[in-house]
Order: structure tokens, then C-alpha cells, then sequence
């Protein structure tokens, strides 16, 4: 360490919090619960089986040690105009994030980290730091108080968005709830692909048990016993099994929605214009997002959600990393899978309007040309199973033509109500302030995404669109992770239209009449 | 509405890019397409008992570079357009697929130029206006090196003038 590093670290530099290093306890576990089962299991213990168990152990010394240099060497500070990270022994990092960038502050604490007490902290920016390529800093970990106490300090300086006469006209409180969890929104939590993989997992989990227990498995012979074993039992047992299945998957996405939205709570912090998510069994996450930076939200319905009258909802809102949202939810996330109705009426309290603008009432369809081309890749779609599915057959020797017909009197109509609730998803509207794009099948998405809010248009059309006069319209923005939101095979004209509606005086310069 | 709106389509984009761009994206793919079938030519020459095939591939090469430098540089050159007026950018790229993108000036973050040898040679330069978008920047590939010098100060400026983030 240089004397100018130990110069700076008196002024106002922190150090994180040295139970960090005890957080790698939780590598020790698997390998010493592994020892101990085959202990019980066998009644001894032989070292020479359990290298790999010794391994992880050394490993695990390893992890401990270079997580105390890193406490050692890690120290930020909080200025007045940025906040600054300095880290590492031999390769010096200084991250320096100005503090008007600052989009989120977020808190997560997993098990491990509740025990001990601490919080990771991570700041997002949403563009990436001069230092340093990525979007967001972490400081891994505090003390849960001080991380309490970072967020307050970091975020409250932001100017509020509310309304000002809206603010005066109310008695303020400084946290107003705008949604929480209803414990009968569980019923939602199988409505999820997963609910029929979930109960297979313990399936996997006993293969690799029994590997590491050294017990050998011939999977291949394994996968061919079970179907031998499944064709002699009765239909009856059949039936049984996949109900025991499907029991299991209910159980576990349950479980999982528990884990994830726990004491979910959203709330909105009139102090500081800033909205805030809290929830989480095991491991609690705290949310936290500037209104400023809000710029709308985003209606995601997977399709056996959709079919229980439930959504999800998200914000759209700059500097926010997008991630994907499994079952446990991703950034973002303002609710938990949850009725409709209540997803309308918590995103018009989000975005501070009296309706919501994601109300598919307003929308407006797509030409039928954009049903035809859908058909079409139906069709294509069905033709290549039928094809795949004749020739696979014919290879083994069976039937083609059976194969054939099968296959088709199933992808046919599967493709095609694919097809028709596509083309029926497709949907744009300008809704006051707001663009309202809607699209997607198995994962229907609309987003409303405020006009001020888009920053440029993109326009494609390939040689099929040109002939059928469609266009896909993106409206770029500094949300989201693909950073546009799309309207797909839209009328070329009427896309147009609305987007220089939506943004005035920026496309009509450049816009011409076919007509001339 | 319906009908006006019906009627409505993008003009292209004022300006095409140098003259010069046309003859450096030539040289450039003759020289990529050209090394590689100097490569496999060479294999031919010493591989025993593969030479005919790495004659062949050589050949086919060759005659694909042939057929895209020839093609696609006149290809881009005519439909790559650019334009930029007091408020806005805009581009039009992709013969199949038609693309036409405008970023408001007010939103734009920063304007770069990239210059790689090939472009070095043939004193031309390419353009890149980048906004807050994740979706990428807009380019203007294959200006005129000064003339894109003064473009990029004129962008910068005004860039420059506009208060904010730019989000």
C-alpha cells in the first residue's frame, strides 16, 4: 500500500464489514454434510473417498483467505459529488460513480448473510462506469444498519417527481403503500412451466447423490429401465405417477413464490420521490428506484398465467437492470404474479394516473396482413414437423405416413390458434402521455412506455413487409435491456402515424405522402 | 386518418456517403477474400494428398470474393444514406432488410469517429452517434475524414448545449 492510499483512507474512507469472510462458511457445508451422510450411511469414514470432500475444504481455506485481503484492501466513501470504491492488492480498481447517476440502490441478504447480519449493496447506474465496463457497483457486504443507512444517504437528495399541487393538497406521509402481498395470490404460483419440470427435479437430485455417495449408475441403462418399467406397470399406476409429479411441481413452485415475495410490500416514499419494493423469505431484497428515472411499465402475461386471469408487472424505468424473470422475479419486479385487475390498478397508482394505460381497451389492431404472414409461419412451422416426423419414423423403421398424420392433425391446429393469438396480442395505442405497445404469445408483454421517454425511432421492413406494407416500428429508449420496444408488422403508414404522434416534430421531417 | 395515415412513408435520408467508400470497401473485401485463397492455395501446394480439394476451396473462394467486392460495396453505397438536420440524425442501411433509424439530437450522448487502416488509406471515416439506448449506435460509415471531422464538431457542439443525461 502506497502513502498515498493510507493518506485518503482517513477521509471519510470505509472499510466493508469483516464478517464477510465468514459468509464463505457455506462452502463448508455441502462437503462436511457429504462426510457425515456417508459416515451415518456406512458407520466410518474412509478418507480416501472423500478427495473431492478435502478438495473443497482446501478450496474453501483458499475463498476465506482472499475474502480477507479483499476486506482489507476494499474501501469506499460517500462524497458530496460521487461515490467511490477502491479495491484490490496487486490490481488497483478505483471505481468512482457521480452521485447524480446513481439510478437504484438495492439490498439483498441471502441466509447466509442474515445470519451474520450483513447486506450486499449494489448501486446501478445503467451506463457503464469510466473505470470499469459494467452498469452497477457492489459493495459486498456491510452491516445490514449501515447498509440501511447508505441508502437513505445515497438516495434522497433526488428531486420529487410527484405533482407539486398533488403533494400539498394531501397530508404527507413519508411512505404511502400502494400494493402488498395478498396471501391468496398463491394460487397463481403453479401457473408456471415450471410446475410440471419441478417435480421431477428430485429425480436428478437422487442421481447425483447417489454419484457422490460413489454408488454407480448407469444412466443410460437407468433412463431404458425406467420406460421398460413404465410400460409393464398398469395405466392406473401411470396416472398416479404423473399426479405425484405434478403434486410435487405444485408444492415446489409454491414454495419458491414464498421464498421470492414473502412480506412483499411497494411502497412510495413521498420524502424522496422514490419507489420502494421489500419482500423475501430467505433471502430478503430491497428495492429501491428513483421516480424520476420511471419512464413506465411493462405488463408480462405468460400464457397459463394469462389463462388464471393473473400478470405480472414490472417497471420500465432507465438505469434499471433488466433481468430475466424466473419464478423468484427479476429487477424490477413491482409485484408478484397477482390478478389482473390488481396489476392495472397498481401500475395507474405507480405512474400517477387515474387509469391505467395498459388497459387493452384503447388498443388498436394490427392489418390482417400481419395475421396472413403469422399463418404462414404456422404453416411452415407444422410442415417441417410433419416432415421431421415422416422421416424419423420411416428410420425406424415404422409407418411415414402414420407418423405424418398424426403429426399434422397436431401441429396443424396447435400452429394455428398459435398463429390467431398472436396475431390477436398485436395491439399499439397512444394513450395520454403514454405509447402502449402489445405482442407476444407465450409470453404476451405490454408496455406503456412514456413519450418523453423515447429517444429514437427505428424502422425496418424486410422484402416480405414491404409487400404486404407492413413495418416494425422500434421506439428506442434508455430503459429496458434491448433498449426499444417494438410494434411488429405494423400498418407502415399508421406506424408512422402514431410515432409521430408520439414524439412531435422529430419524424414528420422526414416523413412523405405516397400519394405525390 | 386511416387513409392519410395509409399513405405515408420515410424519404431516404438526404446524402450518400464519399464516392471513395465504394472503392475502399472494394480493395478491403479483395484483400480479406484474397488472403484467404492465397492461404488455401498455399495448402494446395503443400498438403500431399489434399491438394485437389484446397485447390478447389481456393478457386471457390476467390471467385466469392470476386462476386462481393464487386456486389456489395456498390450495393451499401446505394442504399446507405445519412442525414442530419437542426434537431435529428438519420441513417438508412440493408438492401433485404430496409432499416431506417433517427435519434433526436437532444438525446444524443456522444459522437466518435473510428478510422481503420483501410479507411486510413483511402482518408475516410466512420461516424458513430451513440444515445442512451442499449439498442446500439446509429452509424454513418465511410465519410470523407475531414468533412466527418467537422461533422463530429458540429454534432458535439450541439450535443453539448442540451442540459441533462440525456435519458
Amino acid at each position: 500500500m502506497t502513502v498515498k492510499d493510507l493518506a485518503v483512507e482517513t477521509a471519510g474512507w470505509r472499510p466493508l464489514d469483516p464478517r464477510m469472510a465468514l459468509v464463505n462458511l457455506r462452502w463448508l457445508l455441502p462437503p462436511l454434510g457429504i462426510i457425515a451422510l456417508t459416515a451415518v450411511a456406512s458407520g466410518g469414514v474412509n478418507w480416501e473417498d472423500h478427495k473431492l470432500q478435502i478438495v473443497s475444504a482446501l478450496l474453501f481455506v483458499y475463498l476465506t483467505a482472499a475474502e480477507i485481503v479483499r476486506w482489507r484492501t476494499t474501501r469506499y466513501r460517500v462524497g458530496d459529488e460521487q461515490i467511490e470504491i477502491r479495491s484490490g492488492l496487486f490490481w488497483r480498481r478505483h471505481v468512482a460513480i457521480p452521485r447524480d447517476r446513481l439510478r437504484t440502490v438495492d439490498l439483498t441478504s441471502g441466509p447466509v448473510h442474515r445470519v451474520f447480519g450483513l447486506a450486499i449493496v449494489t448501486m446501478g447506474t445503467g451506463q457503464a462506469l469510466r473505470t470499469d465496463r459494467r452498469d452497477q457497483v457492489k459493495l459486498d457486504a456491510v452491516a445490514v444498519a449501515e447498509a440501511e443507512r447508505l441508502r437513505e444517504e445515497l438516495l434522497p437528495r433526488s428531486r420529487p417527481a410527484a405533482p407539486p399541487q398533488e403533494a400539498a393538497a394531501s397530508t404527507v406521509t413519508p411512505a404511502e403503500e400502494i400494493a402488498r402481498l395478498d396471501p391468496a395470490w398463491v394460487r397463481y404460483a403453479p401457473l408456471s412451466p415450471l410446475v410440471f419440470v419441478i417435480g421431477l427435479a428430485p429425480l436428478s437430485q437422487a442421481y447425483n447423490l447417489a454419484e457422490r455417495l460413489g454408488i454407480p449408475v448407469d444412466l443410460g441403462g437407468a433412463v431404458l429401465g425406467a420406460v421398460a418399467f413404465l410400460r409393464s406397470v398398469p395405466r392406473w399406476l401411470l396416472v398416479v405417477l404423473a399426479a405425484l409429479v405434478l403434486v410435487a411441481g405444485v408444492v415446489g413452485t409454491v414454495l419458491l413464490f414464498a421464498e421470492a415475495w414473502w412480506r412483499f410490500r411497494l411502497e412510495r416514499d413521498q420524502r424522496t420521490g422514490t419507489l420502494r419494493v421489500g419482500r423475501g423469505l430467505l433471502t430478503t431484497r430491497s428495492f429501491t428506484l428513483e421516480e424520476r428515472r420511471l419512464r413506465g411499465a411493462e405488463l408480462i402475461e405468460p400464457v397459463m398465467l394469462r389463462w388464471g386471469g393473473g400478470a405480472r408487472l414490472k417497471a420500465v424505468a432507465s438505469g434499471l437492470r433488466q433481468t430475466l424473470d424466473g419464478p423468484r422475479g427479476g429487477s424490477g419486479a413491482l409485484l408478484p404474479p397477482a390478478p389482473l385487475r390488481v396489476a392495472h390498478a397498481t401500475a395507474a397508482s405507480v405512474l400517477r394516473e387515474r387509469e391505467s394505460p395498459l388497459l387493452p381497451a384503447r388498443l388498436r389492431p394490427h392489418p390482417r396482413a400481419a395475421l396472413r404472414r403469422r399463418l404462414l409461419r404456422a404453416a411452415l412451422a407444422s410442415g417441417a414437423a410433419v416432415a421431421a416426423a415422416a422421416t424419423l419414423a420411416a428410420l425406424a423403421g415404422g409407418s411415414a405416413g402414420w407418423a405424418a398424420a398424426v403429426t399434422g392433425l397436431l401441429a396443424v391446429p396447435v400452429s394455428v390458434l398459435l398463429a390467431v393469438d398472436a396475431y390477436r396480442s398485436l395491439g399499439h395505442a397512444l394513450a395520454g402521455a403514454y405509447l402502449v405497445i402489445r405482442s407476444g404469445v407465450l409470453r404476451r408483454r405490454t408496455v406503456a412506455l412514456q413519450r418523453k421517454g423515447v429517444i429514437g425511432w427505428t424502422v425496418t421492413r424486410s422484402p416480405l413487409q414491404r409487400r404486404s406494407g407492413l413495418a416494425t416500428i422500434a421506439a428506442t429508449t434508455a430503459a429496458g435491456t434491448l433498449g426499444a420496444y417494438t410494434m411488429r408488422d405494423v400498418g407502415y403508414g399508421e406506424g408512422l402515424a402514431v410515432a409521430d404522434e408520439a414524439v412531435p416534430g422529430l419524424l414528420a421531417q422526414f416523413i412523405e405522402s405516397a400519394e405525390e | 386518418m386511416a387513409q392519410k395515415a395509409g399513405g405515408l412513408r420515410l424519404r431516404p435520408p438526404r446524402n450518400a456517403v464519399h464516392p471513395r467508400a465504394v472503392r475502399m470497401w472494394t480493395v478491403r473485401a479483395a484483400v480479406g477474400y484474397g488472403l484467404v485463397a492465397l492461404a488455401l492455395a498455399g495448402l494446395a501446394a503443400f498438403v500431399e494428398g489434399a491438394g485437389t480439394l484446397f485447390a478447389v476451396l481456393a478457386f471457390l473462394t476467390a471467385l466469392a470474393g470476386a462476386c462481393y467486392a464487386v456486389v456489395v460495396p456498390r450495393w451499401r453505397y446505394a442504399v446507405h444514406r445519412w442525414e442530419v438536420t437542426e434537431d435529428a440524425v438519420y441513417t438508412s442501411s440493408g438492401w433485404l432488410w430496409q432499416q431506417h433509424r433517427v435519434a433526436p439530437m437532444s438525446r444524443i450522448q456522444t459522437v466518435d469517429t473510428a478510422r481503420g487502416p483501410f479507411y486510413q488509406l483511402f482518408k475516410l471515416s466512420a461516424v458513430t452517434v451513440t444515445t442512451a439506448s442499449a439498442m446500439g449506435p446509429l452509424r454513418i460509415d465511410g465519410l470523407d475524414e475531414e468533412f466527418a471531422r467537422e461533422l463530429v464538431d458540429r454534432l458535439n457542439r450541439v450535443t453539448q448545449a442540451t442540459p441533462g443525461d440525456a435519458t
